[in-house]
C-alpha cells in the first residue's frame, strides 16, 4: 500500500479509537452475555457478571489513556508529516471521542453490578 | 489575492480565449429526449430530490387518508385491509423512498459544489442509482392502488409476513422492491464516501471539511454497515417465503426474533442515517444566518461520529418488550441514553452560535425552519430518553406515544431541515430565490399543524390507544384527541401545498441568480455553471468565502487549479484523503444510455421476480449485466492524455492504479459492505444455534465429509493465487500475453468449483435447506459466497474481453486489479465460512 494510503488508515483508526473500542466492548458484553445465558451454554451467572466487569475495565483503560494522553497515543500510531492544524484536529477529535466512549462503556458495563446475568424482567 | 501572505495563486496570469467555452461544451447537459442520459450532478441531483419529494407528497396523502379514517370513532371510510396497506406503504415510502434518498440526493447535488469538484468521481453510478430508485420506487408505491401492497408494517415482522399469514405477492413487493432500493442506496453511499474523501479541493484538509461533508461521510459509512443487515434479512425472509427455508418459522427451528434483530440493527441507525445529514444542513445554515462561525466545529464533528457509532448500540431499544434478559436491555438502555449526549452537543452548539450572533441572526424562511427543527427535534429527543427507560417503554410500547415520539424525531430532525435546505440552496441551482412570504406561510402552517397533529398523540398513547388500529370504539377518551390530530395533519398538508405553489410560481432551474444571496462562507455559493466552478480553488479556511474575500473573483477568472480541460473531456482533481494534496486528474465519463438501461432492467428483474415471472426476470438480469458492461467499457481510459499541468506547479498524471486510485477505494468500500453482510450472516447463524441448539447434528455422520471443505478451500486459494499471477503476466502496451486470459478463465473456474464443492458436499450428506434452520443457515453461507463467485465470473469475462480488445496491459489494468480485490475478499469470506460451517457443528456437536 502507498505511504499516503497507509497513513490514512492509521489516521482513521487513531481518530476512531474510542468508538471502535466502545463497539468492541458492546459487541463482546452483549454477544457474550447472550451466548453465555443461552441454553446450550448456560454459564454461571456470577461468572458472566465478573466477565462483563473485566471486559469493561479492559476497554476503559485504553479509553482513559486516549482521553488523558492523546499525543502519546498518536505517537503509537506513527502519525507524522501532517500539518499542525491537522494533527491538533485529529488528536482533539480522538480525545473527546475516547471520553464519550468511556462514558458509554462504563454506563453499559456498570449494569452488571446491579442486575442479574440472565433473568428477564417480570 | 486571497489567503495567507505566503500563498500564491496557482494560475495567476490571464487565461487563453475559448477555455470557458470548451468547458461549457464538454459539460453541456443533454437536451430534449436525451435528457435521461445526463450525468451532471446538478441535473441528476434535481431529479433525485424531485422524485424523493414526490414520494413524500404521495406518502403524505396516504397519511391524510389514515388520519381522516381515525378522525371519528368507528369510521368506515377505508377497510381494515386497505388501512393495513396504507400504513405499510406510508412508513415504507417515507423511510426508504423519501428520507434516505432525499439525503443522498442532497449529497449528490450539493457535495460537489461544496467541495468545488466538477462532479463526484462516479457520475454514472449516481445516475444508475437514481434511475433504479425512480423506476423501482414508483412501481412499489403504485401497489397500494392495486391491492397489491404489503400489509405487515414498514418493519415487516414475521411470522405475520410468512406465507402462512401473508399469502400472495404483497409481502414480496416489499422484500424484493425494498431490498433492491437498498442496493441503490449503497451505490450512492460508495459515491459519497469516495467523493468526500478524494475530490476535495487542494488545501481542504480534513479539519477544513464543511460539516455537511462530515455528515454525509458518516451517513454513507452508516449505510455501509447498517443496510447489509436488512438486505440479509430480506434475503432470508424471501428464501423462506419462496422455498420454505425455515429461518424465522419456529416449526423448523427458526425464530421470528432473528428478523427483529437484523431489521432493527438497520432500523435504528436508519433514524440517525436520516438525521445526521439534516444536522449537517443545519450546521451549514446556522452560521450563515448568524453571520458568525459555528461554535464548536470540532465538537460537532465528534458528535456526528459518536452518534454514528452509538446508534448501532440501540437496536434492542425496539425489542424491550420481547422478553430478553434484563441485563441485555440495560446495555441497550445505556446506549440509548448515551446517544443523547452527542445529539445534545449539536443542539447546544447551534444555540450558542445563534447567541453568539449578538442579535444579528436573520429571521427568514430557512432560519425559521431551523428554529422549528430545534424545538420539535428537542422534544422528540426528550421523549426518546423516556422510551430509552425500559419500565416506561414497557408501558408506552406499541401505543400512539411511540407514533408521536417517532414523528417528532423524524419530522423535526429531517423534514424541517430539508425544507430549510430547499429555501437556502435553491439559489444555487435556480434563477431566483423562492418566495419569503409563501415560505413563511408554509413554515407556520407546517409548524403549528405538526404540533396540533402530534402533541395530542402523546396523550392518546398514554390513554392506551394502540398503533396501527384502523378504527376504535368511542368513549375511551380518544375521540377528541384523534379529531385534533386529524385537523393538524390537514394543516401540515396545507403548508406543503403552499410550498408546492411556491415551487410552481418561482422555481426556475438555470443560471443567472444571485451568486451568494445569504452571504454564506462556503464554496457552493461560488459562481457556478454546468462545469461547477470555473477553476478549483485552493482553500485555507473553514469559511473560505468569508476568509478569502477575493476568492469568487479569482476562481471565476480561472486563477485557481484546473481552469481548463487539458484532457479534452470531463475531469476533476483527486486529492489525498487527509490533507487534500493534489494527486491526479480523474477522467470521468459523460452522458450515455447504458446506465439508464442498466437501472431499468435491474428494476424490472427484481419486480418480475416478485410476481414469480422467473424467465423474463432472467432476461432482464442478462440485459442489465450487458448494459453495465457497455457502461464501464470506456471508463478505464489509461494515461495517454497526461500528465497535465493544473497550475501551482502541479503536473499530475491522468490515470492511477493501486491504493491511490479512486476505483480501488470504491472496491474497498464495496468489500466493507460485503463484509458487513457476512458478519450479519454469522450473527444469524450463531443466534439460530442459541435458539435451536438441538438441531445442530450430534455426530459427524450428518455433516458433509471433511474432504469437501478442504477441496473447496484449496480451490478458492488456488483461484486467488492464479488471479495474482495473471496480473503479473500482463504485457506492455498493445502486446497481448496469451497466458493472461487462460489464467483468468482458470481462476474463475476454480472459484466456481470451490462454491460447487461446498454445496455438493452438503447435498451428498443428505442435508436439504428446507429441512431445518440449521440446514437453511448452512446453505446460506454458500448462497452468499456463490453470489460473489457469480460477480467474479462476470467481471472475469469482461476483463478477458478487454484483453482481446487490446485494452488490458501493464499500464492500463485497473479493471483486473479491481477484479483481483474482489477475488481476494471472496477467498477470505469463503474460508471463514468453511471454518464456521464445518468447524462449529463439530465443536458443539450434541450440545
Amino acid at each position: 500500500m502507498s505511504k499516503g494510503g497507509e497513513q490514512f488508515w492509521r489516521a482513521t483508526l487513531f481518530s476512531l479509537l474510542g468508538p471502535l473500542l466502545w463497539a468492541l466492548h458492546f459487541g463482546a458484553v452483549y454477544g457474550g452475555q447472550h451466548v453465555a445465558c443461552a441454553p446450550p451454554v448456560s454459564l454461571s451467572p456470577a461468572l458472566i457478571r465478573i466477565a462483563i466487569v473485566v471486559a469493561t475495565l479492559a476497554a476503559a483503560a485504553p479509553l482513559l489513556a486516549g482521553a488523558v494522553a492523546p499525543q502519546r497515543v498518536m505517537n503509537v500510531f506513527s502519525l507524522t508529516g501532517y500539518e499542525d492544524a491537522t494533527r491538533r484536529f485529529l488528536a482533539g477529535t480522538m480525545r473527546i471521542l475516547c471520553l464519550l466512549s468511556l462514558f458509554g462503556v462504563v454506563w453499559a458495563g456498570s449494569a452488571a453490578l446491579l442486575l442479574g446475568a440472565c433473568p428477564a424482567l417480570r | 489575492m486571497s489567503g495567507p501572505a505566503d500563498y500564491k495563486l496557482p494560475n495567476p496570469g490571464p487565461r487563453p480565449e475559448g477555455e470557458r467555452e470548451e468547458l461549457l461544451r464538454i459539460w453541456k447537459t443533454p437536451g430534449g429526449w436525451r435528457l435521461p442520459t445526463a450525468v451532471n450532478n446538478t441535473v441528476i441531483g434535481l431529479l433525485y430530490i424531485g422524485a424523493a419529494f414526490a414520494f413524500f407528497v404521495g406518502a403524505g396523502l396516504l397519511a391524510l387518508v389514515m388520519r381522516t379514517q381515525l378522525a371519528i370513532p368507528e369510521n368506515d371510510l377505508v377497510s381494515q385491509n386497505l388501512y393495513n396497506q396504507l400504513f405499510t406503504v406510508h412508513g415504507t415510502t417515507m423511510m426508504f423512498l423519501f428520507a434516505v434518498p432525499a439525503m443522498e440526493a442532497l449529497g449528490v447535488m450539493i457535495l460537489p459544489q461544496m467541495l468545488a469538484a466538477r462532479d463526484l468521481p462516479f457520475p454514472r453510478l449516481s445516475a444508475f442509482a437514481i434511475w433504479a430508485y425512480v423506476v423501482g420506487g414508483s412501481v412499489f408505491f403504485l401497489t397500494v392502488f392495486l391491492d397489491l401492497a404489503p400489509k405487515g408494517g414498514w418493519f415487516m415482522y414475521p411470522p405475520l409476513t410468512l406465507t402462512e399469514f401473508s399469502p400472495g405477492d404483497n409481502a414480496d413487493f416489499w422484500l424484493l422492491g425494498i431490498g433492491f432500493i437498498e442496493i441503490s442506496a449503497i451505490a450512492g453511499a460508495i459515491e459519497i464516501i469516495v467523493g468526500t474523501l478524494r475530490t476535495r479541493p487542494p488545501g481542504m484538509s480534513i479539519d477544513k471539511l464543511p460539516l455537511f461533508g462530515w455528515a454525509m461521510l458518516i451517513f454513507a459509512g452508516m449505510i455501509m454497515v447498517a443496510f447489509p443487515a436488512v438486505i440479509l434479512a430480506t434475503m432470508l425472509l424471501e428464501l423462506e417465503r419462496a422455498f420454505g427455508w425455515p429461518f424465522f418459522s419456529p416449526d423448523g427451528g427458526g425464530d421470528p426474533l432473528l428478523w427483529q434483530h437484523l431489521f432493527w440493527f438497520f432500523g435504528h441507525p436508519e433514524v440517525y442515517i436520516i438525521f445526521l445529514p439534516a444536522a449537517g444542513l443545519v450546521s451549514m445554515i446556522v452560521p450563515t444566518m448568524a453571520r458568525a462561525k459555528l461554535v464548536g466545529h470540532r465538537l460537532i464533528v465528534v458528535a456526528l461520529i459518536a452518534t454514528g457509532f452509538f446508534s448501532f448500540g440501540l437496536w434492542v431499544h425496539h425489542m424491550f418488550a420481547t422478553g430478553l434478559p434484563a441485563l441485555s436491555l440495560a446495555f441497550f438502555s445505556a446506549a440509548s441514553m448515551a446517544v443523547a449526549i452527542p445529539s445534545g452537543i449539536q443542539i447546544f452548539s447551534w444555540i450558542a452560535t445563534i447567541a453568539n450572533s449578538k442579535g444579528r441572526y436573520q429571521i427568514n424562511t430557512p432560519s425559521l425552519f431551523v428554529l422549528g427543527m430545534l424545538f420539535i427535534f428537542t422534544l422528540g429527543g426528550l421523549t426518546g430518553v423516556m422510551v430509552a427507560m425500559v419500565p416506561f417503554d414497557l408501558q408506552a410500547h406499541d401505543s400512539y406515544f411511540i407514533v408521536a415520539h417517532m414523528h417528532y424525531v423524524m419530522i423535526g430532525g429531517m423534514v424541517f431541515p430539508l425544507f430549510a435546505c430547499f429555501y437556502y440552496w435553491v439559489p444555487m441551482v435556480a434563477k431566483k430565490r423562492l418566495s419569503e412570504r409563501l415560505g413563511k406561510w408554509a413554515f407556520w402552517l407546517m409548524f403549528i399543524g405538526f404540533n396540533v397533529a402530534f402533541l395530542p398523540m402523546h396523550l392518546t398513547g398514554l390513554l392506551g390507544m394502540p398503533r396501527r388500529v384502523w378504527t376504535y370504539p368511542s368513549g375511551l377518551g380518544w375521540d377528541n384527541l384523534n379529531l385534533v390530530s386529524t385537523v393538524g395533519a390537514y394543516m401540515i398538508a396545507a403548508g406543503v401545498f403552499v410550498f408546492i405553489v411556491d415551487l410552481v410560481r418561482n422555481f426556475r432551474v438555470g443560471e443567472g441568480g444571485e451568486p451568494n444571496p445569504w452571504g454564506a462562507g462556503t464554496l457552493e455559493f461560488l459562481p457556478q455553471d454546468v462545469y461547477s466552478t470555473r477553476s478549483i480553488p485552493h482553500i485555507t479556511s473553514l469559511y473560505p468565502l468569508w476568509d478569502q474575500p477575493d476568492l469568487a473573483k479569482e476562481v471565476e477568472s480561472g486563477q485557481h487549479y484546473l481552469p481548463n480541460a487539458p484532457t479534452g473531456g470531463r475531469e476533476t482533481i483527486v486529492t489525498s484523503a487527509i490533507e487534500a494534496k493534489p494527486q491526479y486528474v480523474v477522467q470521468m465519463p459523460g452522458p450515455g444510455w447504458a446506465h439508464v438501461s442498466a437501472a431499468v432492467f435491474t428494476a424490472a428483474c427484481f419486480l418480475l421476480l416478485t410476481v414469480k415471472a422467473v424467465a423474463p426476470a432472467m432476461v432482464c438480469a442478462a440485459l442489465a449485466i450487458a448494459s453495465v458492461l457497455v457502461w464501464v467499457w470506456d471508463i478505464d481510459k489509461g494515461p495517454d492524455k497526461g500528465p497535465v499541468d493544473i497550475g501551482g506547479g502541479h503536473v499530475l498524471p491522468v490515470y492511477m492504479t493501486g491504493p491511490s486510485a479512486h476505483g480501488w477505494w470504491a472496491m474497498i468500500v464495496l468489500m466493507i459492505v460485503a463484509g458487513s453482510l457476512y458478519l450479519a450472516y454469522l450473527f444469524s447463524y450463531l443466534y439460530t444455534w442459541t435458539v435451536s441448539p438441538d438441531l445442530w447434528p450430534a455426530d459427524d455422520a450428518a455433516l458433509a465429509a471433511l474432504w469437501w471443505p478442504w477441496l473447496s478451500a484449496a480451490a478458492f486459494i488456488a483461484a486467488a493465487a492464479i488471479y495474482r499471477v495473471a496480473l503479473r503476466t500482463l504485457g506492455p502496451r498493445e502486446a497481448k500475453n496469451p497466458l493472461t486470459p487462460l489464467l483468468l478463465a482458470l481462476g474463475a473456474s476454480l472459484a466456481a468449483a470451490g462454491a460447487g464443492f461446498e454445496i455438493y458436499g452438503h447435498w451428498e450428506a443428505g442435508l436439504r435447506p428446507a429441512q431445518s434452520s440449521f440446514a437453511a443457515q448452512t446453505y446460506m453461507a454458500s448462497v452468499l459466497t456463490g453470489q460473489l463467485v457469480i460477480a467474479i465470473v462476470i467481471m472475469t469475462g469482461y476483463v478477458i474481453a478487454r484483453h482481446f480488445a487490446g485494452k488490458l496491459d501493464k499500464v492500463r489494468f485497473a479493471s483486473l486489479e479491481n477484479t483481483n480485490l474482489l477475488v481476494y475478499y471472496m477467498t477470505a469470506q469463503a474460508l471463514i465460512g468453511l471454518l464456521v460451517i464445518h468447524g462449529f457443528p463439530r465443536l458443539v456437536g450434541g450440545s
